[in-house]
């Protein structure tokens, strides 16, 4: 698919940085530099940074460890502090939670293109729950292609299709991320911000995400986004119900992407396209399950995978039924 | 937009690097399936109901024909269905529906009605792999019915306005905006 043209913030945008990216690979290779002395620069650059009116606000933030590293206690002021900052901007009162994966779960997905139509009714509703900004700087974590029928070449198909749907000689493609068990866009990360969780979901820190966008030009399935502005969402539209690690409001300058809403799946509940999806096309549930509805699509149904000889593996399956 | 990539990149590489292994991962406890399903019924379909204010039972006029006077909305177009409106619903008790074998069936099991025509559909229904379950993926779950996208009399289902298209990236906006 050509990248520049079916894809908002495509890797086309902006340069790469690649000599950032040699120097990061040096500094990774001198494990042992003194954390003190770099920390003692990094405060530094967190004043620099807030001077050039980026949206890290404050030391605190800036030398925050790794989500792996946290301990509920960092996670409770770090949470606490997040919520401030929307109270503060936009008056919304939200909770940031941290569900967890459960034990034995792998979450997979399957969507039905016998009765996709194309109405992208799962586009809109994710990005409610998601809390993705409206305008200017829109972007939506979910896209539909219209694509010829008979057609396997994706570049002739069209995201931008308006009018009635279905339309004859159409069918209809979402895409969104795959959650891949073999997650191209993970490797490419210089500093671990982004990772494959043990419920096969592909998450992000988006306090840890320096905005490379390798994740971004690494993924096949075009499945990442990019903060070029500060997000703007009417307070209105801010879903109150957050995850640290998936749909609380994004910074400036970071990567993003679809976490099968993990601050719903995590407590049971459907992911926010499924259930806005009037026709019935899109399944969910733990792939390990052998009696679930996925295990029954992956036996019984005709299923297919996007760009299967990529060994990306994808926990998104495609089926026809 | 300045954002200090450089600055910001060694700081993230450094603390990674000097990190001794994350601490132990705690997950969610595993919980055993309780899926109750209750079915979505098309109620609001109903507001003639009940049939029996003006259908006698047993009194109704069974020649196909085109309605004029009343139902002139049914538009009855299902396939290759015989047997007209008497296909589904019973003369005998106008309030109910009926299966091929005469078995009465209240509107809210239209389903089974559909089932015996549209095997294959009805088992991915129960299976949850046609129509569409809301709720907990493990859990609670709450399944529609054929009827609330399919109107049995005209059951394609039928065709939508999309929501609006994504915007233009900023790079083809800009383009597009120095062409006009
Ligand atoms: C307000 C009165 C009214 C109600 C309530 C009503 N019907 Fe009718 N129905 C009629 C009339 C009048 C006709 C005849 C229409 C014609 O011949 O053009 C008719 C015709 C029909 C017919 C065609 C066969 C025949 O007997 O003429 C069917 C089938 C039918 N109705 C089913 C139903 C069902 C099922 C319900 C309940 C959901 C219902 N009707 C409720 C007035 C009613
Ligand atoms: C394929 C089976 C089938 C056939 C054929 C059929 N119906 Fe129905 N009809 C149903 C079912 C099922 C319902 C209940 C709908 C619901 O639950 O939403 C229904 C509901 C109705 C209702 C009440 C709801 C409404 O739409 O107003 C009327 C009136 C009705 N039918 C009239 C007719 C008439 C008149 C005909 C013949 C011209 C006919 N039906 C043919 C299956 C059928
Ligand atoms: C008496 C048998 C019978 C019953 C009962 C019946 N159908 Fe059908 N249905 C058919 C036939 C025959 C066709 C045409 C199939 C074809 O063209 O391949 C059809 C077609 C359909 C289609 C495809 C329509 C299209 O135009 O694409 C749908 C959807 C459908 N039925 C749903 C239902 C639902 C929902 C019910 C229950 C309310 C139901 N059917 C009850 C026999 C039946
Ligand atoms: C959530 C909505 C939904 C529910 C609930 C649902 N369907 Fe469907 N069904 C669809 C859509 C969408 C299609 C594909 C579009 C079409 O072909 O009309 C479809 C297709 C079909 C078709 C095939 C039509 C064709 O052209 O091949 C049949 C038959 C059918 N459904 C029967 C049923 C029956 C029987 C039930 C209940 C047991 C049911 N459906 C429940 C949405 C639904």
């Amino acid at each position: 698919m050509n990248g520049c043209h079916a894809e908002p913030g495509a890797a086309c945008g902006l340069p790469l940085p690649d000599t950032h990216a040699e120097q990061l690979v040096e500094l990774r290779r001198k494990g042992e530099t003194s954390r003190r002395g770099l920390l003692a620069g990094a405060a530094a650059a967190a004043t620099a940074t807030a001077a050039a009116g980026c949206d890290i606000t404050s030391v605190d933030q800036f030398l925050q460890k790794h989500y792996t590293e946290l301990t509920d206690d960092d996670k409770k002021q770090i949470f606490a502090r997040l919520e401030a900052q929307v109270k503060e901007r936009s008056g919304v009162t939200v909770k940031i939670g941290d569900p967890q994966p459960i034990e034995g779960v792998t979450f997979g997905y399957a969507l039905n293109l016998s009765i996709c139509n194309g109405n992208r009714r799962c586009v809109e509703a994710c990005a409610r729950e998601n809390n993705l900004p409206n305008h200017p700087e829109e972007m939506r974590y979910i896209r539909v292609l219209e694509v010829p029928n008979g057609a396997l070449e994706l570049e002739k198909s069209d995201p931008y299709f308006e009018g009635e749907v279905p339309k004859s000689g159409k069918y209809y493609l979402p895409v969104q991320c795959h959650q891949c068990a073999n997650p191209p866009c993970v490797r490419q990360c210089p500093c671990e911000a982004t990772w494959k969780e043990p419920d096969g979901l592909i998450v992000v820190d988006y306090d840890w995400c320096i905005g490379c966008r390798y994740c971004q030009a690494a993924c096949p399935y075009h499945a990442r986004r990019f903060n070029y502005g500060a997000p703007t969402i009417e307070p209105d539209r801010i879903n109150p119900n957050q995850a640290y690690l998936s749909n609380r409001i994004r910074p400036v300058g970071v990567i993003e992407k679809c976490t099968f809403c993990l601050q719903r799946t995590r407590v049971g509940r459907f992911p926010a396209c499924l259930e806005a999806c009037p026709t019935g096309a899109r399944k969910f549930g733990d792939l390990n399950d052998p009696n679930g509805e996925l295990r029954k699509i992956l036996a019984t149904k005709r299923v297919y995978v996007l760009k299967e000889d990529l060994g990306t593996i994808p926990h998104f399956y495609y089926f026809f039924a | 937009m300045a954002k200090p990539v450089p600055l910001a990149l060694g700081l993230c590489a450094v603390l990674v690097a000097a990190c001794s292994g994350p601490p132990e991962r705690k997950l969610a406890p595993a919980q055993a399936s309780a899926r109750e399903i209750t079915i979505e019924l098309s109620a609001e379909h109903w507001a003639q109901f009940p049939c029996t204010q003006c259908h006698e039972k047993g009194g109704a006029n069974t020649t196909e024909r085109p309605l004029t006077e009343f139902h002139t909305n049914t538009g009855l177009r299902h396939g290759s269905v015989g047997g007209w409106c008497y296909r589904c619903h019973s003369n005998q008790d106008p309030d109910k529906l009926h299966l091929t074998d005469g078995t009465l069936l209240p509107f809210e099991k239209s389903y089974e009605l559909c089932s015996g025509c549209h095997g294959d559909r009805a088992i991915d229904w129960r299976a949850g792999t046609h129509g569409l379950n809301v709720g907990y993926w493990n859990g609670p779950q709450t399944r529609r019915t054929c009827t609330l996208c399919h109107n049995p009399h005209r059951p394609a289902f039928a065709p939508m306005q999309p929501e609006k298209a994504p915007n233009l990236p900023r790079t083809m906006a800009a383009k597009e905006g120095a062409r006009r």
